[in-house]
């Protein structure tokens, strides 16, 4: 310590550099609290604790001039932390660690800082940890958070190095500001065109993140409703063709249940594909065009609006006319979808015949006579189905999103006993009763409904909007979609979940589900339109730059016609683009800030710059006429011409009337003067 | 060179010749100062007072002699002493028994061209007396106002301010002085040519008269029409402003009007209608000099060093 | 005179860990083929490129002037005043001035204001006597961002002036004029009756500075007392005993010094320069002048 100070002592004296100024350090401050929220979600909590306690630590002692200044105190303090660090995880080994270790290192560091040139220190390790919330979480509010973070630290190098410079604290932002704003461009270019090496080493951190969301294989009583109250965001849809898609509710496929085991349905283990070749593409005013950004979901299960066709690269079409990932869906993922509106299928073969009739034993004898008793009624498939509704209608079934408890037994008590559901229950029901009726029938789980963003043009859908509904098979129609929730809340499929739910607390029908401000709230139109811009930023950012990944980007320069010269060339050519820009700004600003002089002055200097390249250099302090004897003396030969051009000068410049000479011969003077010389 | 800028005939058709002739008369009397002849001249012409700062026996006395001669002025040479009395310089009032009523009687200072040796030796009240005189250009005693006589111009001398008892003229008073000068021992040449010449006394009593008094009032007022052009006043006050930076007392707005009118000066002695950056700095030190003496952020400075930095420092725009 | 026309820009050392973080930014991105990690890559690297105009510009239209230094006396500090204009109609932010070549000394400007003026004063040591030139002064910033530093070199034509070290003994020389009628008279030296006060000499001992006075703001003056007259003093380099040059300029400067502050008229004799007795500030720096510019007894050193 003593030895590193006296060595050091020269540059202290010269710099000062004892103490960091306390508004930079304010700047800093505010940024490394934005690198928080990625580690709050993802880090053991103690160490975005123990890094805030940090923070908050260092302004306590920077004025009173304390700070951890022993060595052996960090040697201990740092084994400490890392021996937490193993504790916590078990392992000192990938990304959750690692971060935990930066973002101790920084909390140490911030309290032994002391020097401007830690400082500077500090600043580029906060951009490490910038990057670090990226490898953990890339959520547009954490992308949000570090980019503001960002945009703190270089405010706090400008307000470092403006030291003592008079002005508000926010002054250094607007110097922030225009550097980003003259950067934005140089970010375009490079994001969109500098290519990307992969350097082919591969660091597996992503998978961790992956836990999986959304509704399963596996539709069990009250699944579903667990995820009435979920906001995450399960994809978003954008219609290409038409700005807010087709008329009428949409029904956005996910995966089709065959399984049948009473009230408890499932999809198969591992979906058989069926070949799209066999299959007539509609004509082009009968398909809707999708284009679907999937939120990463762990699972894969792809979704589009029903009868999809034309299969997206990486998917497969599975029995049952549903998208199904080759892999599992780890990071956002965004595909083009057709859609058919009429029905595809014209034939039902043997084999989904009797998957689409199968049942299990545990089926109880009421239940099957309520089947029958529809079936006698009227064989006609349409009959049965119409008056399966008319018992779901009229029997006082009720749309809960907290109907209790059932079993997959329960089919009975639900029918004809408790008659509260929510989407699965009756989806399940009527798909059993339709299997025992005799019509093939499967149940679609998939998502209803969206939520339309007039900015982003698109139709956000959350988890909240999982729905399940049937299909039955009618032999001269082909696969079709019944929805007896309709039955029971005929205008659930209009609307979104949360509004539905929404209104029917409006008209006192349901107990307020959510709590009860932020329905509130949620009907506040300003902060319905703040929520549908964050959602239009959010989608912009997952489509459009979290999907610009280096296939995207592949594609992209294809397109222009940019990848044949490879990659090396075009680097240099956007490099030269940039140079080229940043002269411009320099040139730009140059003309801003350049002193006016006038065009006598520039003239007289220009002069002067002529006779400094021969060798006579006016001084500054010197006046044309001491100027122009020193020139006499030196060049005797273009003594006249000298002569000739001071007095011009002297008359234009401190003469009484300066109009006698015009500016226009004086120029005619000196560009003439190079000739004599 | 700038015979097509002279100032027309019809104006003042005396300037150049008299004035020429004005200082070579001069300077035949005081040999090879000439610059501080020229100086002392332009100080008369700008209608300021002149503080020669110099050892005994360069010639200071001979030099305002000579300029009271030239111009046929009435010319007073007071010694100041610590015991001197302001009513000694302005007058008294005495009772008249005859009259029998007080009659003022006007001191040495009711003259056109006062000498006044070794200022720095009478006590800050006299000293002051005379300042304000000088400023003000009348004297009131008892109430009433005595108008000094046209043109009233001072030529103070003091001993360098190392010699022991004298009374350091304040600062704020310095600044009624529009120059300061010195004349310095004289080159070896020109003190052969002294010793060898006339005595200096007979050679001031053939002096002829060279301006009218008449005369002198227009050259006066031409100088104050000596065109100073915007970019001549950018450099003024680019001077000015270098001066209040560096100096802890820097120039006032009455030394920039100074530093004016002695260019004007100048530039007419030249025989110009416009001031040049030139004429700023040839009478820039003489001016400056004793104005910016006294920074105490800088001790040891001499005056004279510290307006020679500025006008090498700040550029002519 | 080469002036501060071209700026050159070069990395600081900032840079180095700048191009660190960069490094892992691109690794980081590159290995996770991840587009939010290769934005805030190209963010940092855009705001980095984007300053570097920033920073040129910000020394364009500043310029210095040198002021003249006060002569030192060898081995004291010269001080050299110069003022940093900023001649542009933007406000220039942390400015760092250096003379390299007299011990790197470095001074530093927050901000100047547009059309105005910085002043500031570098202090280096005056090694040798004789009249020097100033050398190359730098003006460098690295506002706004500190990774890339600007660079203007400036050349002035000044030359400052060291006087040589005064040492050897204080007492002057016995052989004194030999007037015809020299009577005793009082005469301001080392003796024990206040006589008064007067400016103080640059060099003289600092022993009787009246202190009161500096402390009321006034310039520095010095006491003076008076002692036995002794007439003036004839200062003559050719005879001194000693043999190095060097050696006897320097107790010559110390004559002249005690010569000053009792106030004793001093002439001066080099080999080839004469000045006759005087006294005063004026003489003195004359006498310095010609003793700190002395260049040996045959001519020119080389």
């Amino acid at each position: 310590m003593r030895l590193s100070k006296s060595r050091s002592s020269r540059r202290t004296q010269q710099w000062k550099d004892t103490t960091i100024p306390r508004r930079p350090l304010l700047w800093l401050a505010a940024a490394l609290l934005f690198t928080l929220p990625p580690m709050l979600g993802n880090l053991a909590s103690w160490v975005a604790w123990f890094f805030l306690l940090a923070l908050a630590l260092k302004f306590w002692m920077e004025p009173r001039g304390y700070r951890l200044r022993s060595t052996i105190l960090k040697l201990i303090l740092a084994c400490l932390m890392l021996g937490a660090i193993f504790l916590s995880y078990g392992t000192l080994k990938g990304i959750e660690p690692g971060v935990s270790l930066l973002a101790v290192l920084v909390s140490l560091k911030i309290l032994e800082a002391h020097t401007a040139r830690e400082f500077q220190m500090i600043v580029m390790m906060a951009w490490v940890l910038c990057l670090c919330g990226f490898l953990l979480s890339q959520d547009f509010a954490v992308a949000f958070c570090l980019f503001v973070a960002s945009a703190l630290l270089i405010a706090a190098l400008v307000q470092f190095h403006r030291g003592s410079s008079p002005g508000a604290f926010w002054v250094p932002l607007v110097t922030t500001f225009k550097l980003l704003a003259q950067a934005a461009p140089v970010v375009v270019l490079l994001f969109l065109l500098f290519p990307r090496i992969n350097t082919g080493l591969q660091l597996r951190i992503g998978d961790f993140h992956a836990a999986m969301t959304g509704f399963s294989d596996r539709l069990s009583p009250g699944g579903i409703a667990t995820l009435a109250n979920s906001s995450e965001i399960a994809f978003r849809a954008e219609f290409p063709d038409s700005r807010t898609g087709p008329a009428g509710p949409l029904y956005w496929r996910g995966v089709v249940m065959w399984r049948c085991e009473g009230m408890e349905w499932r999809g198969p283990y591992s979906p058989t594909s069926i070949s799209d070749s066999s299959r007539r593409y509609p004509a082009r005013d009968k398909a809707i065009r999708q284009r679907i950004t999937i939120a990463p979901h762990g699972l894969r299960w792809m979704f589009a609006l029903d009868r999809p066709f034309g299969i997206p690269s990486g998917a497969m079409l599975a029995r049952g006319n549903y998208l199904y990932s080759v892999r599992p869906i780890r990071k956002p993922r965004r595909y083009e979808v057709l859609s058919s509106i009429e029905p595809i299928d014209k034939e039902l073969d043997a084999y989904e015949r009797r998957q689409a009739l199968q049942l299990p034993a545990s089926i109880t004898p009421a239940v099957s006579e309520l089947a029958a008793s529809w079936a006698t009624h009227d064989s006609e498939p349409r009959a049965i189905v119409k008056s399966a509704l008319q018992f779901f209608r009229t029997q006082g079934f009720r749309y809960s999103v907290s109907p209790g408890e059932y079993n997959k037994n329960d089919l009975e008590e639900f029918l004809f006993h408790r008659r509260t559901g929510f989407c699965e229950h009756y989806a399940a029901s009527f798909a059993t009763l339709m299997r025992l009726a005799g019509i093939p029938a499967r149940v679609v789980v998939g998502y209803l409904g969206g939520e339309y963003n007039d900015l982003g043009g698109f139709f956000l859908v959350r988890q909240a909007d999982t729905h399940a509904w049937c299909e039955v098979w009618i032999p001269d129609h082909g696969w079709m979609r019944v929805d007896p929730t309709t039955a029971v809340a005929p205008d659930r499929a209009g609307l979104d979940l949360s509004s539905f739910l929404a209104s029917r607390v409006a008209s006192g029908e349901m107990a307020t589900g959510r709590g009860a401000l932020l329905t509130r709230l949620t009907r506040l139109a300003l902060v319905n339109q703040i929520r549908s811009i964050w959602e239009a930023l959010n989608y912009q950012w997952d489509t459009r730059v979290l999907g610009f990944d280096a296939d995207v980007q592949d594609v992209f320069l294809t397109s222009l016609g940019l990848t044949k010269s490879g990659p090396l060339p075009l680097a240099m050519q956007v490099l030269i683009v940039i140079f080229v820009l940043l002269i411009i700004y320099a040139g730009w600003m140059q003309l801003r800030t350049r002193r006016r002089v006038d065009r006598i002055q520039a003239l007289y200097e220009r002069y002067c710059q002529k006779l400094a390249r021969i060798g006579v250099r006016r001084d500054p302090c010197e006046g044309p006429v001491d100027f122009e004897k020193r020139a006499t003396q030196s060049l005797p030969s273009a003594s006249k011409y000298v002569r000739q051009i001071t007095e011009t000068y002297i008359a234009l410049r401190y003469a009484p009337e300066p109009a006698v000479i015009s500016v226009d011969k004086f120029a005619k003077e000196i560009n003439a003067f190079t000739a004599h010389t | 060179m700038f015979a097509q800028r002279m100032i027309p005939a019809d104006d003042c058709a005396v300037t150049p010749d008299h004035v020429d002739a004005f200082v070579k008369q001069t300077c035949e009397v005081i040999v090879g100062k000439n610059r501080a002849v020229k100086l002392a001249v332009a100080c008369l012409l700008a209608r300021g007072h002149l503080l020669i700062e110099d050892i005994p026996g360069v010639g200071k006395t001979t030099l305002s002699q000579a300029l009271a001669r030239s111009l046929a002025l009435a010319f007073q040479r007071i010694q100041f002493t610590s015991d001197l009395l302001p009513a000694d310089i302005l007058g008294n009032s005495i009772f008249d028994r005859h009259e029998q009523r007080f009659v003022f009687h006007r001191g040495p200072l009711f003259s056109q061209v006062v000498l006044i040796d070794e200022v720095n030796r009478a006590t800050p009240k006299t000293q002051s007396a005379l300042l304000e005189a000088m400023e003000e250009q009348h004297i009131s005693i008892d109430g009433v106002t005595y108008q000094l006589p046209e043109p009233f111009f001072v030529i103070a001398t003091q001993n360098p301010q190392t010699a022991v008892g004298t009374f350091p003229l304040p600062e704020s008073q310095l600044d009624r002085f529009l120059m300061r000068i010195e004349l310095g021992v004289p080159e070896r040449a020109s003190e052969r040519a002294m010793l060898l010449g006339m005595d200096r006394r007979e050679m001031l009593k053939e002096l002829k008269p060279v301006i009218s008094p008449r005369t002198l009032f227009e050259i006066q007022d031409n100088v104050r029409n000596v065109h100073a052009s915007a970019a001549l006043l950018d450099y003024l006050q680019d001077l000015l402003d270098a001066s209040r930076q560096r100096h802890t007392t820097g120039l006032s707005p009455r030394a920039g009007l100074a530093l004016l009118h002695a260019s004007q000066a100048w530039a007419l002695m030249n025989g110009r209608d416009m001031v040049l950056p030139e004429d700023l700095q040839a009478i820039g030190i003489a001016v400056m000099g004793h104005r910016l003496g006294h920074d105490i952020a800088q001790p040891g400075q001499s005056g004279r060093t510290l307006a020679d930095n500025l006008l090498h420092s700040v550029p002519v725009p | 005179m080469k002036t501060g026309k071209f700026a050159l820009v070069y990395p600081t050392g900032n840079f180095a860990a700048l191009l660190f973080v960069l490094a892992a930014m691109w690794y980081a991105a590159s290995s996770q083929n991840s587009p939010a990690i290769y934005l805030l890559l190209f963010g940092l690297t855009a705001v980095f490129l984007v300053s570097i105009p920033h920073t040129l510009l910000n020394l364009a239209d500043v310029t210095i002037a040198t002021e003249s230094a006060k002569p030192a006396f060898a081995g004291q500090e010269v001080s050299l005043p110069v003022a940093i204009m900023n001649c542009s109609r933007a406000t220039r932010r942390g400015i760092q001035l250096v003379l390299p070549t007299r011990g790197g000394e470095r001074k530093h400007v927050d901000f100047i204001a547009a059309g105005k003026a910085a002043r500031v004063t570098l202090r280096f040591p005056a090694k040798q006597r004789g009249e020097h030139r100033i050398g190359t002064l730098r003006l460098t910033s690295i506002y706004p961002l500190g990774f890339v530093r600007v660079l203007k070199k400036f050349a002035p034509s000044q030359t400052y002036l060291v006087y040589p070290k005064p040492s050897g003994d204080p007492r002057l020389p016995m052989h004194r004029a030999r007037l015809p009628h020299s009577r005793p008279q009082t005469e301001l030296g080392e003796g024990d009756d206040f006589a008064g006060v007067r400016a103080y000499v640059p060099g003289e001992s600092q022993r009787h500075i009246d202190w009161r006075a500096v402390a009321r703001g006034q310039p520095l003056i010095t006491k003076q007392f008076a002692a036995e007259a002794e007439g003036s003093v004839h200062l003559d380099f050719s005879a001194l005993r000693f043999h190095d040059a060097e050696q006897r300029l320097s107790q010559l400067a110390m004559w002249v010094i005690e010569a000053e502050r009792a106030r004793r008229p001093y002439s001066l004799r080099l080999p080839n320069t004469d000045i006759a007795p005087a006294v005063g500030e004026a003489h003195f720096h004359r006498c310095m002048r010609a003793l700190s510019l002395f260049q040996g007894e045959e001519g020119p050193r080389p």
